[in-house]
């Protein structure tokens, strides 16, 4: 009877385990990552896979890293919308979300999109903007990861002497504990 | 607040083991149990421990939230409007019907009594299971795994504890391991199988040994780790004590299950410590968001990068650490059989799970 009821507990914990992975964050947005836009951009939305909690927010940045001025976000569920005062004018943009999932863990995040439309004026403009910009900003990440990922090492000599320590105690435990009566 | 945070965490899983390991063992004839007495008085604080140590994480998000929008406005949102706010409340008035069932209802002696506590205990894990990182993934698979995975835990744990530092005497020691034996069985092979998972829905099974770079993967691994010699401590408890008891009608088998119960206390520990880690949902974007470990990277040998493709290849470093762990962990065994201290396994097992650690994660290139 045990073996059988166990049997029965494995099998159905066995159907779930193929259901694959399942990522907290965002599961789309509009407009998409990476997307290139063509026409006026005046609402963002993310959707996210688990409800998001009351303060979760967004901000949007331009390729200089200045913010732009959300008008008013509305969140509905699993949804935060945003909408801009003003279209956006061409250029690259960065959204980074900062958000509280259901499970109560703040979750943050990035994704990029660009606003390109054709035939306005400052074409150019943003254009020059775009090849100066983005060198420093790869520049300064460079440097951030690098600090980030700085090693300390062990000097070479610690790992050996600890390993001659570890035999020692087995040997000499081993040769304590033989000596008792069983 | 991180350490508040993970302490509180342990003293929780504490109180409930406590709970279900009493109610459940006072369900138990006496003729088949040790003589145990936990206090009324005991068991009120574990309730209220539940009550209160369950808000910690509310406070840490508190904490993290109030410098936007005041505290005020953001204890009374996220107490009512956030989901492990709502699952708190829950949580908080069913520990002080609890609290107030103790004092009233003599559980000790009817066991009707302890079985309705046993069922408050039973309620109290499902507020926690919704409340849980697994279950707001993926709504019911999270919560049905996460809930047997705890519960099992709990029932598992809480005998043992509460066998341990709680009984008398050690009187009905065979026929309690009679029953108890292919309880933790089921319960083990429950853990293991809710484990793995609930380890699913953050690290890809392809990704486990990379997950090792993170802090995440650095606790995964000391907890999968420190399962090893409680393995070792069942067969201890569960075997060698059994046979011990047929020719030694007065051997004393309690200091072994409280060496056990410790062991079970480090993996809550290393648990509580995973909790407040950031999952790997996406290895080299959590490295690059929260940075690797750097217990990892001290004893790294090569260069480390965050997009490092890692593997596991074992070389004579590596090979000789697992052979030490390997052999700490028959003098983990071998201490009983010799009588030596129970500690002294105790000792055996840490360094067990220190060899096998170091072994593991010196042999990734």
């Amino acid at each position: 009877m045990v073996r059988k009821s166990m049997l029965f507990t494995f099998l159905f914990f066995l159907t779930f385990i193929n259901n694959g992975l399942a990522h907290t964050g965002l599961e789309s947005s509009s407009p998409q990552d990476n997307e290139i836009v063509k026409e006026d951009l005046q609402e963002i939305t993310l959707t996210f896979e688990t409800k998001v909690e009351q303060s979760s927010t967004f901000q949007i940045k331009n390729s200089i890293g200045e913010s732009i001025p959300i008008e008013n976000i509305s969140l509905t569920n699993n949804k935060i919308v945003g909408s801009l005062q003003y279209p956006l004018e061409n250029g690259s943009y960065k959204v980074e979300w900062n958000i509280i999932g259901a499970d109560g863990h703040p979750i943050e995040g990035e994704y990029h999109f660009t606003v390109q439309i054709p035939d306005k004026q400052s074409q150019i403009e943003q254009e020059q903007n775009q090849v100066k910009q983005p060198k420093q900003d790869e520049n300064k990440k460079a440097n951030e990861e690098s600090k980030k990922f700085e090693q300390k090492k062990l000097p070479s000599y610690v790992i050996p002497s600890v390993i001659v320590v570890l035999i020692l105690i087995v040997i000499g435990s081993f040769l304590l504990l033989m000596r008792r009566k069983n | 607040m991180l350490y508040a945070v993970i302490v509180s965490e342990v003293l929780l899983y504490l109180c409930f083991s406590l709970l279900m390991g009493s109610f459940l063992l006072y369900m138990v004839p006496s003729s088949n149990r040790p003589n145990i007495h936990v206090r009324r008085g005991t068991l009120m604080t574990a309730a209220g421990g539940i009550a209160f140590l369950s808000f910690f994480p509310l406070l840490q998000l508190i904490l993290f939230l109030y410098e936007d929008i005041g505290l005020y406005q953001t204890i009374e949102s996220v107490i009512f409007t956030f989901e492990v706010g709502q699952a708190w409340i829950f949580s908080y008035i069913l520990a002080n019907v609890l609290f107030i069932f103790i004092v009233w209802f003599d559980y000790q002696n009817k066991r009707i009594y302890s079985f309705i506590g046993f069922l408050f205990t039973l309620l109290l894990i499902l507020g926690l299971g919704w409340a849980s990182h697994a279950s707001s993934l993926d709504l019911w698979k999270g919560f049905i795994t996460h809930t047997s995975h705890f519960t099992a835990v709990t029932v598992w744990a809480g005998i043992l504890l509460v066998v341990s530092w709680f009984s008398k005497d050690y009187s009905n020691w065979q026929n309690f391991l009679r029953w108890f034996t292919p309880v933790a069985i089921t319960c083990f092979t429950v853990i293991v199988i809710t484990g793995i998972i609930l380890m699913t829905f953050v690290v890809d099974i392809n990704d486990y040994v990379r997950s090792w770079v993170l802090s995440y993967g650095q606790a995964l691994l000391i907890k999968h780790l420190l399962i090893i010699p409680l393995l070792a401590y069942a067969i201890i408890n569960g075997i060698l004590v059994r046979r011990k008891l047929r020719t030694n009608k007065s051997f004393n088998p309690k200091p072994w299950t409280r060496m056990e119960s410790i062991v079970i206390l480090l993996v809550f520990s290393v648990t509580a410590a995973l909790g407040q880690q950031s999952p790997p949902h996406e290895i080299v974007q959590t490295i690059k968001s929260v940075g690797a470990s750097k217990l990892f990277t001290t004893l790294y040998q090569g260069s480390f990068y965050p997009e490092m493709i890692v593997s596991f290849n074992i070389n004579v470093t590596s090979g000789i650490l697992m052979i030490l762990a390997v052999l700490f962990l028959m003098l983990t065994v071998l201490s009983f059989i010799k009588k030596a201290p129970p500690v002294t396994s105790l000792f055996m097992s840490v360094l067990f799970v220190f060899t096998g650690y170091l072994s593991l994660v010196l042999s990734i290139i």
